[in-house]
């Protein structure tokens, strides 16, 4: 026997569980991703609409403290004028409480189906597509499935690094963003009141996040060019955005309530309306003209069934596209 | 046993990929033979269980392929044929990738490619990314991958394809050592019949997704080494009536030699009697090297 050798040495020793190789795609896929110099200026500009949305929940907080409000400080109610209108800012002196829970709705609302849906198509954009493609481009799979790891724990992988820059965009930042609006309310009763709200978030961040997933990962793996898949994603989100907007204007059109589904941001945004119950929460407010000119802006005559309906009908597609094309390599 | 196929049958659209195939393979240094499409692909990915079959019943390590594929997977390593890369990653990254695939934990996976890549000679390439290797390189890189989480049983697809001369006589060495020395057994599917010759000790001949031949090299070298070669000067026609007198069955080979199957008696020292009786000098007698060549084209004809 040599007293060393720097050969071939068998191995025994403890295997991981089948979790940690899910994990092993993922944690490979994320570190590929964060390589990307453009993603990772774009994830810096994801979490900038923090700096407007933070101040104002800062606001909302102390403007809607009944303690502050008895006691006639109005720095605040004055700030929050400037967001939501003085009728509202009014209506927040009478009874603060009861604002607290609209304003903190719709400026969620705003969050996500404005800055942040954005930001997920153009991070989508940059991440997803590379996913599969390159593992068909480069016949990866023979490696991949050579090993003791099914078809569905490679999908698991692969769809988590896209979920997890997803939620970089919409629910960390959200989740930062509810807790600085906890950690600065004057009161407990900020926590009571808006206890759901930590819970519709991650509603919400799963309603962006898995058709998005689901979507550019079907795309990916359709070509071994990952270019097609991101030209694919864009053309889908902004083809359905244009078709939407210029239906809707047509009078004839505009009644369908089918059309929204046109628009990936539209029917995420209905779905994120609903969710945060935002139409009830302003109705609440009272009859003005500033509470009728915010539920023009968010009210919508569309139903948010059809669009979840929809949307789980795209992902359940989807979710068959990508199984099946991962299989198919083998089948040869 | 390494694996054990019984009545395998894999159709692909109604063709016959694999057709009625039992068979039963003992450890060891395994070659997998037979011309484009004879089913060798197919074959080990059923061992894999990456495809199931339409018929019959696979086992590897007495694990049955198609309710323990994991279990099989994590026992055997596989070097496919095609150029396979992850993008994006280094070698020594993407060995212990494929090792934590595998379920060694990350640090073990990273000293283990280490180990690895030593052992197939990549020194400080390991760091570049693998798209900028070259054709042998990756072919090391492959290898190492398929030993990271040492395997009982190598399935290596075609494992000499693109390197040079060099490169494929120091990859036939760390093939050969592996039986030898380590006691892996090793299953080769090749084109290449030197690479068989020189490190099996098996050999199994596939043709049109049958099974033509499994034999032990020695034993089907053996039963051809009956034929001898014989060269000589005189009459060929009496020489040749002398050798069917005696019992031998006889053909022309060269100009000046005959091919002698040996029948019953007809050993050398029927030869030289026939030749004593023909007049014919027998100037060699020898007996036929058969190659591997000679025994693939014969399992082929049928």
């Amino acid at each position: 026997m040599p007293i060393y050798e720097l050969g071939y040495r068998h191995w025994e020793g403890e295997l991981c569980n089948p979790l940690h190789r899910m994990w092993a795609i993922t944690r490979t896929g994320i570190a590929l991703g964060f390589r990307s110099k453009m993603l990772l200026r774009l994830l810096i500009f994801a979490w900038m609409p923090l700096l407007y949305f933070a101040p104002l929940f800062f606001a909302i907080g102390y403007a809607t403290d009944p303690e502050r409000a008895a006691a006639g400080d109005n720095v605040w109610t004055q700030f929050v004028q400037g967001f939501l209108g003085s009728e509202i800012a009014n209506r927040l002196l009478q009874d603060p409480e009861s604002v607290r829970r609209a304003a903190w709705a719709i400026a969620f609302h705003y969050f996500f189906s404005y800055t942040q849906a954005w930001l997920t198509m153009l991070v989508v954009a940059i991440i997803g597509p590379p996913l599969i493609a390159q593992d068909v481009r480069r016949k990866a799979f023979l490696l991949y499935f050579s090993r003791p790891i099914t078809r569905w724990e490679y999908l698991g992988g692969k769809a988590s690094v896209m979920l997890f820059f997803v939620f970089v965009v919409t629910l960390f930042p959200a989740i930062v963003l509810y807790a600085i609006s906890i950690a600065f309310s004057p009161s407990l009763s900020a926590l009571f009141q808006t206890g759901t709200t930590i819970f519709q978030i991650v509603a919400v961040a799963a309603v962006i996040a898995i058709p998005a997933t689901l979507v550019v990962l079907s795309l990916s793996s359709l070509t071994e060019d990952s270019r097609y898949a991101t030209f694919g994603w864009i053309s889908l989100w902004l083809v359905g955005e244009v078709s939407y907007r210029i239906l809707s204007n047509i009078p004839q059109l505009a009644d369908h309530r089918w059309i929204f589904l046109l628009s990936v941001r539209k029917t995420t945004s209905v779905l994120i309306e609903a969710i945060f119950d935002v139409v009830r929460q302003i109705r609440a407010l009272g009859r003005s003209d500033a509470v009728n000119r915010v539920l023009e802006q968010v009210q919508t005559p569309y139903p948010p069934w059809l669009g979840l309906v929809f949307l789980t009908a795209l992902s359940l597609v989807c979710l068959c596209v990508v199984f099946r094309r991962i299989s198919k390599p083998m089948r040869i | 046993m390494i694996f054990r196929l019984e009545r395998v049958t894999k159709l692909y659209d109604g063709i016959k990929a694999l057709d009625d195939i039992t068979i039963e393979v003992r450890p060891g240094a395994i070659g997998l033979l037979g011309p484009n499409g004879a089913g060798k692909s197919t074959l080990i990915k059923c061992l894999l269980g990456l495809v199931q079959i339409t018929a019959g019943r696979v086992s590897v390590l007495d694990l049955d392929a198609r309710r323990d594929s994991r279990r099989i997977r994590q026992q055997v390593g596989y070097m496919p044929e095609d150029d396979c890369t992850i993008a994006g990653l280094g070698g020594v990254q993407a060995v212990a990738y494929m090792g934590q695939l595998s379920g060694l934990p990350a640090r073990t996976a990273l000293r283990r490619a280490h180990e690895m890549l030593d052992y197939v000679g990549i020194a400080d390439e390991r760091y570049r990314e693998v798209q900028t290797y070259s054709t042998g390189m990756k072919q090391k890189m492959k290898f190492a991958q398929a030993l990271i989480h040492a395997p009982k049983v190598l399935f290596l697809d075609e494992p000499t394809t693109g390197l040079d001369p060099q490169g494929r006589d120091r990859m036939l060495r760390l093939i050969r050592n592996l039986p030898e020395k380590k006691g892996l057994s090793v299953i080769i599917s090749t084109h290449i019949l030197q690479d068989v010759e020189a490190c099996c000790d098996s050999v199994i001949i596939l043709g049109r997704g049958r099974l033509l031949v499994y034999d032990t090299l020695r034993r089907l070298r053996r039963s051809v080494n009956e034929t001898y070669t014989v060269r000589y000067t005189g009459d060929r026609a009496a020489f040749m009536k002398a050798l069917v007198d005696s019992g031998c069955a006889a053909q022309p080979a060269g100009e000046d030699e005959i091919t002698v199957v040996r029948e019953g008696d007809a050993t050398p020292s029927a030869v030289f009697k026939s030749a004593l009786i023909s007049g014919a000098v027998v100037r060699q007698i020898s007996p036929s090297r058969t190659s591997l060549e000679d025994i693939f084209l014969k399992a082929l004809r049928g």
